[in-house]
Formats: structure tokens, C-alpha cells, sequence
């Protein structure tokens, strides 16, 4: 029982992370928690379902065109909503942002309507038995996609020209302005990546939560791990949503209905109250 | 003094909303030659390289560099054409190795081998670099840190490199070191726009020398003639060692 409360927690867990993911790559480009990434995820999610009717259920066609399209989405937000604001003060970006959150899903629950709707799962959910814990393929399919992204976002970052300039540029935009480095490239790859990053969490996550306009709340999930890791952390993003991913299922699963909701703000509470900068945050600092 | 320009700056003015940083400032940068730019805090020198490098854009005049117009392009397109800029107090990514800082250095360029050799070039003239090829760049002392912005700005491969303070609040060691190597790059041909506080350094490797005062060209003379006088400094520097602040 145990055992496989902690495998779905880190299932859940690793959706959160990727959407976590997208949060952050988003403000280490350009400082702004962009509020919009849970509703990134919905509109994602829900063009999956559309594009898995369109061609008659078929994962294979149907996640690659969500994909390009969440990422021409989130493109094209930057591109028109948040690239006019460059310069203007970082509060009334965030606030943008969540305009943008309502624009999407007011602009959804027109497209889509503002029902519940089923969606199918893209590995099995019949369980079967793995060292004698019951799981299911979805949830081992989960981890596993989400190791994959993230094995990918590694590369990406550490072992590619772009991936290496987004890092020079979320540190310091002026020299990597002198490197030749493209900063409005560099937006356009951070909201392009982090939209497909949403769209593969919702494509994921939806068979246990169905699809609906307010979906994207799942954003402020990730947000919580996000921070719970030490916001701008990659690591820090995966570790604290797994952890939350993992207490939330625990707490559904022992404690009284009452408590279950509490006890991930509790584990937030308490983490940030020990370290203020959260698990992997780092301090602060500048060396001249 | 040497037949055709690098650089040829035509009545230059920039600024940063109301406050006027250069005042049509008109210099030339021929070939093969160290340029110093002096000049008292807040006379203008670094916001004249900023214009060249494209992160200011210039409210009036013209900047030709090798015959092509450079007021309207942005900087991706700048460095490509040869210009490199090495910023004030270094700038390196603290967090990325030595290797991705200099890597960065060579991000216009798409020739992997020649890439490789520059690299190989950048750990042979500064030695030290090499065995902290794969640690932080924040790690590094601040005459490391120099180096390595220097061999950044190099990886370029630019006809025109421009240094803003490389010797700024380092040990005189190493600012020996640092000029040695200016020196070294200047007779393989390259081109050196030196900004200095340091007058006595700038003016036993450059060639020419420009003044700034107050956003214009106060001075313009060969650095020969005003070697081991202290006239520079006392006309035109405001007097040497002043706190820095605000540097514009």
C-alpha cells in the first residue's frame, strides 16, 4: 500500500515537475513568473483531445502536432504580449501573465466548452504486478516520460550551443548581448519550450484529472514545488514537486479528509520556514 | 599614420534619457594599432564602446567600420563583422565552466575546427586557464576572471578588440601580465581599443591616444610624445584615484 502510494505521488509528482520545469526556464530568461503556464497546459491538453479525435485516436500523430502547436502558442504570447513590455516594470508583466491565464481560458471554454471531458491515456491503465506492488503502466509511463524530458532538457542545456547561451543570458543578458547572442531568440525558445514542456504534463496527467478549463490550477501545484525546490533551481524544481506529488498522495491516502488538503501546505510552510531559499536554493551570491 | 581606418566614429552623440554621455565625438581607429581612450569617470568612454558594440544606440553620427554602417545594426550582427568588446569589470557567467565562457566567446562563428584551435590559443596564452577548464567562472580570481573575459572577447576572432578597464581593481602583477598580453595581440596584427584609468599602463602600449572630457574629444595626440609626462593626468583626469561611481 505504501509503495504504491509512493509510485502515483511521484507520478504526480513528475508532472508537476515538468510543468515546474516550464516555470522556470520562463523566469530565468526574463525574470517573470509567467502565471499563464498551468492554462499553457490546458490549452495543450485540450488540443490533444481535439487533434486524438481529428485522427481517430492516434498518439503518434496526434501528441508531435500538439506539441508544435503549443509551442507556436506560447510563441506567439511572447511574441505579442509580453515583448511590447520589455523594459516595464517586473509586476506588470506577472500581471500580463495572468491575463493572459484568463484570456486562454476564456478563449478555451469557447473552442471547448466549459464541461469535463474524459481523456484517453496514452499507456495502459490496466494494473499489473512489479515487485509485488500494483501499478499501473500510466503511472510507471509517467516517470518515465518525464525522466526522458528531463534527461533531454539536461542535454539541451549543458551540451548545445542555445541551451549554453540560455544560461549565459539568464545571467547576464548584457554580455551575452556581447557574445552575439539573440536575446528575443533566447524568449522565443524559453516560452516555446516551456509550452511543449505543459503540453506533454497535461497530455499525461489528464487521464486521472479528465480535461477542463480550470485544469490549469495544476500550475499552482508546480508553482509550490517550484518554490518548495528553490525557485529557479532545475533540480530544486524536480525534487520539490516530487516531494509534493508524493506527500499529497500520502495524505490522501492516511490522513482524514480534513487533513489531506493541509499537509502539502504544511510541508511548504515548513520547508521555506527551515530554508528560506528552499531545498536547492541557492544564496545570493555576487563576486566582482 | 597608416593608410585606411578599421574604425572611423563621425560626430557621435548618445545618451541616457536627459543626461548626454557624448557630445559628437569624432575619432579613427586605423589598423594595427593600440588606441587608448582616457578619461576622467563619467567623460564618456564606456558608453562610446557601448555605441560601437550596438548595446547603446547613438542619438546622432555616423560609425564606419571597415566601410559598413554601423548605427542601425544589432549586436549579433556587430561581432560577426570583427568587433569584439570585452565589458567593464569582466562580466564573465559566473556559473558556467571556463570552457562555456570561452565557448560563448565563439558563438557568432559555426566552424567547429577552427573553434577547437582557438581554444587550444586561448590556454596557451593564458596558462592558468587550462586546469580550471571545466570549473565556474564565479570561482575564479578576479585577474583569472580578466583573462578569461579577455579570451572570450578573443574567441571572436575579431579585427577589433575593445577592453574596458582590463586592469581595474587588480593586483599590479597581474596587470603586468594583462598588458603583456595586450602587447603580445597587438604585434599578431590585431587592433586594440583600450579604455583606461590606469594612464601610465595605457600610455606605454598605445599608439595614439584620444581624451575625453565631459562627452567630447578633448585630446587627440600620438601616446609618445606624453610618455612620462604627467600632463594627461593632471589636465585631463580629474587628478588620478577618485572613487568610482556611476560610471556612465
Amino acid at each position: 500500500m505504501l509503495g504504491q502510494q509512493i509510485i502515483s505521488g511521484l507520478a504526480v509528482g513528475a508532472v508537476y515537475a515538468l510543468v515546474a520545469l516550464g516555470f522556470i526556464i520562463i523566469y530565468k530568461a526574463t525574470d517573470v513568473v509567467n502565471f499563464a503556464q498551468g492554462e499553457m497546459m490546458m490549452v495543450g491538453t485540450f488540443l490533444c483531445l481535439s487533434l486524438l479525435r481529428f485522427f481517430g485516436g492516434s498518439f503518434l500523430i496526434a501528441v508531435p502536432l500538439t506539441l508544435f502547436a503549443a509551442a507556436v502558442i506560447g510563441i506567439t504570447m511572447e511574441r505579442f504580449a509580453l515583448r511590447p513590455l520589455i523594459g516595464a516594470p517586473l509586476f506588470t508583466i506577472v500581471i500580463i501573465t495572468i491575463g493572459l491565464s484568463m484570456v486562454l481560458r476564456s478563449v478555451a471554454g469557447v473552442i471547448w466548452t466549459h464541461d469535463i471531458f474524459p481523456f484517453p491515456a496514452i499507456f495502459s491503465e490496466r494494473p499489473m504486478h512489479v515487485f509485488g506492488l500494483v501499478v499501473t503502466p500510466l503511472t510507471l509511463g509517467m516517470v518515465a516520460t518525464a525522466g526522458v524530458v528531463m534527461a533531454l532538457l539536461y542535454v539541451f542545456f549543458n551540451h548545445t550551443r542555445w541551451g549554453t547561451a540560455m544560461r549565459a543570458a539568464s545571467e547576464n543578458q548584457t554580455a551575452a548581448i556581447l557574445m552575439g547572442i539573440s536575446l528575443r531568440r533566447v524568449l522565443t525558445l524559453a516560452w516555446g519550450i516551456s509550452a511543449m514542456l505543459a503540453a506533454i504534463a497535461g497530455i499525461l496527467v489528464a487521464p486521472m484529472t479528465n480535461v477542463h478549463t480550470n485544469m490549469g490550477l495544476i500550475g499552482i501545484k508546480a508553482f509550490a514545488g517550484a518554490i518548495l525546490g528553490g525557485f529557479g533551481s532545475f533540480p530544486g524544481a524536480v525534487a520539490g514537486s516530487l516531494l509534493l506529488g508524493v506527500t499529497e498522495n500520502l495524505a490522501a491516502g492516511y490522513l482524514p479528509a480534513g487533513l489531506r488538503d493541509v499537509l502539502p501546505a504544511l510541508l511548504i510552510l515548513g520547508v521555506l520556514t527551515l530554508r528560506p531559499t528552499g531545498i536547492f536554493g541557492q544564496r545570493v551570491r555576487r563576486r566582482l | 599614420m597608416t593608410p585606411a581606418s578599421l574604425l572611423t566614429i563621425h560626430d557621435l552623440s548618445a545618451g541616457y534619457g536627459a543626461i548626454r554621455a557624448l557630445a559628437g565625438v569624432s575619432l579613427d581607429v586605423p589598423p594595427n594599432r593600440i588606441i587608448a581612450v582616457l578619461g576622467a569617470n563619467g567623460a564618456g568612454k564606456t558608453t562610446l564602446l557601448r555605441c560601437i558594440s550596438g548595446l547603446v544606440r547613438p542619438t546622432a553620427g555616423r560609425m564606419q567600420f571597415l566601410g559598413q554602417d554601423l548605427a542601425r545594426i544589432a549586436p549579433e550582427v556587430i561581432v560577426p563583422l570583427g568587433i569584439s568588446h570585452v565589458p567593464e569589470r569582466r562580466q564573465v557567467f559566473p556559473s558556467l565552466t571556463v570552457l562555456e565562457n570561452l565557448k560563448m566567446g565563439a558563438f557568432t562563428r559555426r566552424d567547429a575546427s577552427g573553434i577547437t584551435e582557438d581554444l587550444e590559443r586561448m590556454f596557451a596564452m593564458f596558462p592558468i586557464l587550462r586546469p580550471r577548464a571545466r570549473q565556474l567562472a564565479g570561482t575564479l580570481s578576479g585577474g583569472e576572471q580578466q583573462m578569461l573575459a579577455i579570451g572570450r572577447g578573443l574567441m571572436a576572432r575579431p579585427q577589433l578588440l575593445m577592453l574596458d578597464e582590463p586592469s581595474l581593481g587588480l593586483a599590479p602583477q597581474i596587470v603586468d601580465e594583462i598588458f603583456r598580453v595586450l602587447g603580445v595581440l597587438a604585434d599578431s596584427g590585431l587592433t586594440l581599443m583600450l579604455i583606461e584609468q590606469n594612464a601610465a599602463k595605457a600610455l606605454a602600449v598605445a599608439h595614439h591616444v584620444y581624451v575625453l572630457q565631459n562627452g567630447r574629444v578633448a585630446l587627440s595626440a600620438p601616446a609618445e610624445g606624453l610618455r612620462g609626462t604627467t600632463r594627461v593626468q593632471a589636465v585631463y583626469l580629474g587628478g588620478g584615484r577618485r572613487a568610482r561611481a556611476g560610471e556612465a
